[in-house]
């Protein structure tokens, strides 16, 4: 088909068109039947499916929105700081620390005992020292 | 400027339209009509007339839809093993729908932005990046290449229907 005819199409889709052009196309029985054809066309493009959408949940928050978030956050923080302030105030000074005592504890249960001793070394300042070999 | 919610009311059905003829599945043109408002949500609305706004939302559209389509191309197609009697009017819609998938791309997504979206001709050489002319000279072949397929189909329809010139809304 002969692209003169694309000033059916023009004209069909709502673009400005030279009269004389249209005219000449319209003229043509050919031109006639593009012309009822395409409008065909467009009715069964359109036909189908109905749209069943829904705008989607996610929003863009506007600049007010974050504003007012930033102001709840900002109060949460100053209440719990003054909260925090005026129950240290009310509370009892700490009693003063005393080194802990410290006991060891053996798996079996019970404080843990220093074994006997079985041999008794003295030591003796001003003892004479010998060097054995052997270390004896 | 206008907001995601009034460019939603007055674009979804164009927007579903269009997807829904370039996937070919009702449930895939909803989920990208969503995905597209869900885009647009996350980004600053241009600060344009009208037109530009169609032309942006439709360029959203334009991009998951190819997406769509190149991820469904690596995917085989299930295969209908029965074949269900069908209206006639069904028939038809169906053959449109076989010769639409014939159309090349570009021809396709031309003459879809223009049926199904009912964007003018600068608005489609924006989205598609195409000369004005360009749109004008490949709406009319993907015209001509329907016609050509549908020739009879389209006859058989006219004493049942009436037609005009306006956009389904």
């Amino acid at each position: 088909m002969d692209a003169e005819y694309d000033v059916i199409d023009a004209f069909v889709d709502g673009e400005s068109v030279d009269r004389d052009e249209l005219k000449r196309a319209l003229t043509d029985p050919a031109g006639r039947d593009y012309f009822v054809d395409i409008l065909d066309l467009r009715v069964l493009a359109n036909d189908g499916e109905p749209a069943v959408v829904t705008l989607p949940a996610v929003r863009r928050r506007s600049w007010r929105s974050s504003l007012a978030a930033a102001a709840a956050l900002v109060l949460c923080v100053a209440g719990a700081y003054s909260v925090g302030q005026r129950s240290a105030r009310s509370a009892s000074p700490p009693a003063p620390s005393t080194p802990p005592v410290v006991q060891r504890v053996v798996p079996g249960g019970g404080l843990m005992q220093a074994p006997e001793p079985t041999r008794i070394i003295r030591l003796e300042s001003d003892a004479k020292w010998t060097e054995t070999p052997g270390g004896k | 400027m206008e907001t995601v919610d009034v460019l939603f009311a007055r674009h979804r059905n164009g927007i579903f339209r269009y997807l829904y003829r370039m996937v070919g599945e009702a449930d895939a043109a909803s989920d990208l009509t969503q995905e597209v408002f869900l885009r647009l949500s996350r980004s600053a609305v241009p600060d344009t007339g009208p037109s530009g706004l169609r032309a942006w939302v439709f360029t959203v559209a334009r991009h998951l839809a190819l997406n769509h389509l190149r991820d469904t191309s690596r995917r085989p197609e299930a295969t209908e093993l029965v074949e269900q009697p069908r209206p006639a009017i069904q028939e038809i819609a169906a053959a449109l729908r076989e010769a639409i998938d014939n159309l090349p791309v570009v021809e396709r997504d031309v003459f879809m932005m223009r049926e199904a979206g009912g964007l003018s001709y600068d608005e489609i050489s924006r989205v598609c990046n195409l000369p004005p002319g360009a749109v004008r000279s490949r709406l009319h072949r993907a015209r001509q290449q329907l016609r050509e397929t549908l020739g009879g189909s389209l006859r058989a329809l006219r004493p049942a229907r009436g037609v005009s010139l306006a956009h389904r809304k």
